[in-house]
């Protein structure tokens, strides 16, 4: 399913908005991947005028009653598939919704990716922000960092972090996340062996400081 | 010569999937009898369970929706809030209702949501093939208590309809059973009235029905009336455990 990762309160705020948009696109529900930091901090936040959501045509599949649809045919709403040839259709149908999504619906950010990046760093969320301090800590010492920060971890940049990791300067790729390294295979396979991959991450709650992720960077890119 | 009886309009023309014997057939044929009368086919929404019943919308001709394994009034919670002007009820077994979801539907009772529950209390699971079910009787045999239910060991049945007439939100909670013509023709009453309070506004209902599965309990469907009569009747009592009309 679609699942966004908020960097922030006023993108938590905004994605929750896109999420009922989608999830009434897609006729799938939207997960939000918040952490604890995103879930607990206060920040200022602007709230965005409403989207527009064109509204779909339920009759087709809605059991809103036939009445209400004017129709002597019923809808009928269930996963339940016996039969292993209907299954199959509709996990046909299901994958084609999820292919969509994987060709529409990929969201990310690039940060200090313009130059000569020596190493590129793969983060979401809360993460992400604690890395950016570090990637301007590293610029004023004269070692040039790149960031792409998956907005939705799914579906996952992959085409983009593959292109992003070829660039001629780039020696290494970084998966920094507060888990144990859930995001470390959709980077590696992004990367499609290009380049090495490494991962830093702490969890529990506890968030790596700039100092650790300057760390790791200065341990492997020269 | 008029026809004096017919297939409600409620119920699709088909063979259902039910062992001989089976009360499923008689609870679907009161509720599309009943949604005939009250004429709310155009709109009515079911939710069927997991369990027998779960293929139950094959048999009935409005909309249905199929719920996870004792969601069903959390899923008809959702519908009728957001459609009042909806005829929303669950048909539930009691795997369905009174083990997995027995927190759904004691806090949809609590809240007052204003849709209806069919509760078919056959003391087994029966689609998974026949295990003991929170609803049990005491030495009941099942494929998981082959020595019969200890009580010592599992408690004693849940008596789903006493339970939910403890909370103080106003409700309909009525048992009935499908044993004899004469009760067959009481609990579709009692549907009836669930149906009505639901038209009105009113309440919650869940009319409970005592159903027989002579497949699970090994008995012919005689014999299985017979032992639904005299070893459940006793302890699952029937009656109006609550009405608005007590508030």
């Amino acid at each position: 399913m679609l699942c966004m990762a908020p960097a922030s309160v006023q993108e938590a705020v905004e994605m929750v908005m896109q999420a009922f948009a989608l999830a009434e696109k897609y006729r799938n529900p939207v997960m939000i991947l918040g952490d604890g930091l995103t879930g607990q901090m206060m920040e200022p936040v602007e709230f965005p005028d409403r989207l527009k959501v064109e509204p779909s045509n339920k009759d087709d599949w809605a059991t809103n009653g036939m009445d209400t649809r004017k129709s002597t045919r019923r809808n009928l709403v269930k996963t339940l598939y016996l039969n292993p040839e209907d299954l199959n259709a509709h996990n046909l149908k299901l994958k084609a919704k999820y292919d969509r999504m994987q060709r529409e619906e990929v969201r990310f950010e690039k940060y200090n990716m313009d130059g000569d990046y020596k190493g590129l760093i793969i983060s979401y969320g809360t993460m992400s922000r604690v890395c950016r301090t570090a990637i301007d800590i590293l610029k004023s010492e004269g070692l040039e960092v790149g960031m792409l920060r998956p907005q939705f971890v799914f579906p996952f940049p992959r085409q983009e972090i593959f292109e992003a990791a070829q660039r001629e300067s780039c020696q290494a790729v970084f998966s920094i996340e507060m888990s144990m390294g859930q995001m470390m295979e959709d980077v590696e396979r992004s990367v499609s062996g290009q380049r090495p991959v490494h991962w830093y991450g702490k969890c529990g709650g506890e968030v790596p400081t700039p100092e650790e992720v300057m760390d790791v960077l200065r341990s492997v890119v020269k | 010569m008029g026809k004096t009886f017919h297939r409600p309009e409620a119920l699709a023309d088909t063979t259902t999937h039910y062992c001989p014997g089976c009360t499923h057939g008689v609870a679907h044929r009161l509720v599309a009898e009943v949604i005939d009368e009250l004429g709310i086919r155009g709109r009515t929404v079911g939710i069927a369970p997991v369990g027998c019943a779960v293929l139950m919308y094959n048999y009935f001709t409005f909309d249905f929706q199929e719920a996870a394994h004792g969601r069903a009034p959390a899923m008809a919670t959702g519908i009728k809030r957001v459609r009042p002007d909806l005829v929303v009820f669950t048909y539930q077994g009691d795997g369905d209702l009174a083990s997995i979801g027995l927190s759904e539907i004691v806090h949809a009772a609590n809240r007052g949501e204003k849709f209806t529950t069919i509760f078919i209390n056959n003391a087994v699971y029966g689609m998974t093939g026949g295990q003991m079910a929170p609803t049990t009787m005491p030495d009941q045999r099942t494929t998981t208590s082959p020595f019969g239910r200890k009580t010592d060991f599992t408690g004693m049945p849940i008596k789903v309809s006493e339970l939910l007439a403890a909370l103080t939100t106003p409700a309909y909670i009525t048992r009935q059973t499908l044993i004899s013509p004469k009760h067959i023709n009481r609990s579709k009453k009692a549907i009836k009235k669930a149906f009505e309070y639901q038209l009105e506004n009113r309440c919650f209902s869940l009319v409970e029905l005592i159903s027989t599965c002579p497949t699970n309990w090994g008995m012919t469907p005689i014999d299985a009336l017979k032992w639904a009569e005299d070893k459940m009747l006793p302890y699952f009592k029937l009656g109006d455990y609550k009405t608005p009309e007590d508030h």
